[in-house]
């Protein structure tokens, strides 16, 4: 298993720390009422799409600034465009997105691409991040080589606008997904090479420090709560992991707690 | 620092450092301060700051230093106190409560690990259980209650009441290495609860206590306790950490309040005076009526002169001496005469043959020749010979000339009001402020370890 974390590193003082950290791991949340909307989505049958997930305006102020995962799958965010009907204006996701935010009109909820069937027993984790706008490439080749042709066309569009010299420094400064799976190495993958599907890479914060191969961690200092970890590109709840100081004795996982006493006895039957 | 943040705190929240019962930054200052006792019984001691209500109270006894001599603790307390924190795997800690009453006070607690493995141990302990015979029945008591941590890294509050023994583990909470907690207590349960700075979160848990068995206590033990199953003797050192700050309240205090309070505690107090800016403001205006400018007379200065000829012209001349000319006699040469009648001013001269001076002017022919019939001598003498100067000149008049030049001024015909903005300075005052910063080095308050409870296989 591919075990990734990311954590932040925060400031040398806590008022610099709270300053300096993003919100991370926040649960998305239903909304408590009815809200009639102007703005709507329609799903793959034509119909109002329900979209039931919502998220804290006062954390996602705009678009480019969240990074979702839905069912520990990670979302692209794409712009959006509008049609204008009768009774509603109907949005229309763009950049091969998943989904889009328009903090204007849609009163905190999130709109997502027609094609997604959603329900409320999903679980939708999202995290603030810094303002940017996703590199994105489309893979549609399975031959030899694509995927290193997907990770190359990713650089030369980051580097247009950022220079970034090799993939190696690209890696240090992004992050790479795949089909909503997160790819830790930027190096040429075989295995890559058979899938088509949507690339993307989002700038990596400052003041985090990303630690791959190893269940489990320590010695890096970093702040409670503002951890993403990815296990084989997926990204996992924060139940799945205990953010804590060295030091404290555990309890070993994968032993049986339970005793089970034997009392071995004969019985003579006569048949 | 701290003391200044936490009594900035305790002013704006409470109003008065009244409820402020002890407060110990553990800085050391010099072991003189930090030694009490007489003849042959000395004990280490932590006085009580000066922010608090009263700090001739609560003076905190160092449990394990302790000796006959005030030379034989001296050289520890520095020991105790190095980095300007309380090391209670050195020595314990008590605070006598002086009528505080272990069932209605709050705590606020700045401890750390130390590094290496956590083992359980007391932070708080002031349990004392007991046993009494009633009626012929023994009877179990206590007073006070533990709060500690496990050997896991979780909080924990041990209680006794009517029904035993009781311990509740805060589950919900991982300590760092540094933490800040409350104890809070009141008539019926106990509040014990982690500030996490980072993410503004109190996280609390309230233990439901018999306040008859709890109360009765007269001293609050860190580092051990009365009764824990470890030890049953508060000398004895339970926790492997140190204390950063301790701050003891009377009465109960809400977990949110006391995180309040805590920002003082690891907070920089800072204070920035009023200052004053003065700036212009227009405050009416003053009017004045405006005449129209236009030409109100002329004025006639001189341009110039101009000279007319009033008569016809005349000659005039002048001579000056020149060199003197020798003549021949029977040579021409000019004789010269000035004229000076007052307004003409001129010579004439008159064309003349030498006549040598000395020849008496008798002359007779000596020949035929035209020269020789004039009986002339071949003699010279030197004449006087002048430069001549002539020139006209007429009579003339001077005029003096005059040019007209426009004279300007104000007519009495209005054209407008002009309006003047009337000032005054006035003072922008920026109000005094102060607060807290949470400027304390954050890196022991965050973790550094993740464990991962998933399936690993």
């Amino acid at each position: 298993m591919t075990y990734n974390y990311i954590v932040s590193t925060g400031d040398s003082t806590i008022s610099g720390s709270v300053s300096s950290i993003l919100n991370k791991n926040n649960l998305s949340h239903s909304s408590q009422q009815y809200l009639s909307t102007k703005y709507s989505i329609l799903d793959k049958n034509g119909n109002p799409k329900v979209n039931p997930f919502y998220f804290d305006e006062s954390i996602i102020t705009g678009s480019n600034c969240s990074l979702l995962s839905l069912n520990s799958q990670t979302l692209l965010e794409g712009g959006f465009s509008t049609t204008e009907g009768k009774n509603r204006i109907y949005y229309n996701i763009e950049d091969s997105g998943n989904y889009t935010i328009d903090i204007e009109n849609s009163k905190g909820n999130i709109i997502f691409d027609s094609e997604l069937d959603l329900t409320s027993d999903d679980v939708l984790f999202y995290d603030k991040r810094i303002n940017s706008s996703p590199f994105i490439t489309g893979k549609t080749s399975t031959s030899i080589g694509s995927w290193n042709d997907v990770v190359t066309n990713l650089l030369y569009s980051i580097d247009a606008e950022d220079p970034t010299s090799d993939t190696s420094e690209m890696e240090q400064k992004y992050f790479l997904f795949f089909n909503g799976q997160k790819v830790v190495s930027f190096d040429y993958s075989s295995d890559l090479d058979d899938v088509t599907g949507i690339a993307f890479a989002i700038r990596k914060e400052s003041r985090i420090n990303e630690v791959t191969g190893i269940a489990d961690i320590y010695g890096n200092k970093f702040v409670e709560n503002h951890v993403d970890f990815y296990l084989n590109g997926m990204e996992q709840d924060p139940k799945d992991f205990i953010q804590t100081n060295t030091g404290v004795y555990m309890i070993e996982t994968g032993v049986d707690s339970s005793v089970f006493l034997i009392n071995q006895q004969i019985e003579t039957y006569t048949l | 620092m701290s003391a200044q943040g936490l009594l900035f705190k305790i002013q704006e929240n409470l109003g008065s450092n009244q409820r402020l019962s002890a407060f110990y930054d553990f800085t050391y200052s010099s072991s003189e301060d930090n030694v009490e006792g007489a003849v042959s019984s000395f004990t280490g001691i932590q006085k009580n700051s000066a922010i608090s209500n009263d700090s001739s109270l609560h003076t905190g006894f160092l449990l394990n230093i302790v000796s006959s001599s005030e030379s034989g603790i001296t050289g520890q307390i520095p020991i105790a106190l190095q980095n300007d924190k309380l090391d209670l795997t050195y020595t314990n800690f008590q605070v006598p409560l002086d009528g505080l009453n272990a069932n209605n006070l709050a705590t606020l607690i700045d401890f750390e690990f130390k590094d290496g493995d956590i083992d359980d141990g007391i932070i708080l302990g002031c349990l004392k259980t007991g046993e009494e015979t009633i009626q012929s029945f023994d009877i179990e008591n206590s007073e006070g209650f533990n709060i500690g941590v496990t050997d896991r890294g979780h909080l924990f509050c041990q209680t006794f009441g009517p029904n035993g023994d009781s311990i509740d583990v805060m589950y919900s909470v991982e300590l760092s290495k540094r933490n800040l907690i409350a104890v809070s207590t009141a008539e019926s349960f106990i509040t014990l609860s982690s500030f996490d700075y980072f993410n503004n979160l109190v996280r609390s848990l309230e233990i439901p206590v018999d306040q008859n068995y709890i109360s009765s206590n007269s001293v609050l033990n860190f580092g051990g306790s009365d009764s824990y199953f470890r030890s049953n003797n508060n000398t004895d050192k339970t926790f492997s950490g140190s204390l950063n700050n301790l701050a003891i309240f009377s009465g109960y205090m809400e977990e949110e309040f006391l995180k309040d309070l805590g920002e003082g505690i690891l907070g920089d107090y800072s204070y920035t005076a009023e200052t004053e800016t003065i700036e212009q403001r227009v405050t009416g205006y003053s009017e004045t009526i405006v005449y129209r400018t236009g030409i109100t007379g002329y004025d006639y200065v001189s341009t110039g002169t101009l000279e007319i000829i009033t008569a016809r012209e005349e000659f005039t001349g002048s001579i000056t001496s020149a060199s003197d000319e020798t003549k021949v006699e029977g040579e021409r040469y000019y004789k010269y005469y000035t004229l000076n009648n007052g307004d003409i001013q001129t010579f004439y001269k008159e064309e003349l043959g030498k006549l040598h001076s000395d020849s008496g002017y008798v002359y007779y022919p000596t020949g035929e020749d035209a020269y020789d019939t004039l009986g002339l001598n071949d003699v010279s003498e030197s004449i006087s010979a002048y430069t001549e100067t002539t020139g006209i000149i007429q009579g003339t008049i001077s005029i003096d000339l005059f040019g007209k030049t426009p004279l300007t001024g104000v007519l009495s015909e209005v054209s407008g009001v002009t309006q003047t903005p009337l000032e005054e300075s006035y003072s922008i005052y920026t109000l005094a402020s102060s607060g807290v910063s949470i400027s304390v080095d954050s890196e022991d308050f965050k973790k550094n370890f993740i464990y991962y409870i998933g399936d690993r296989s």
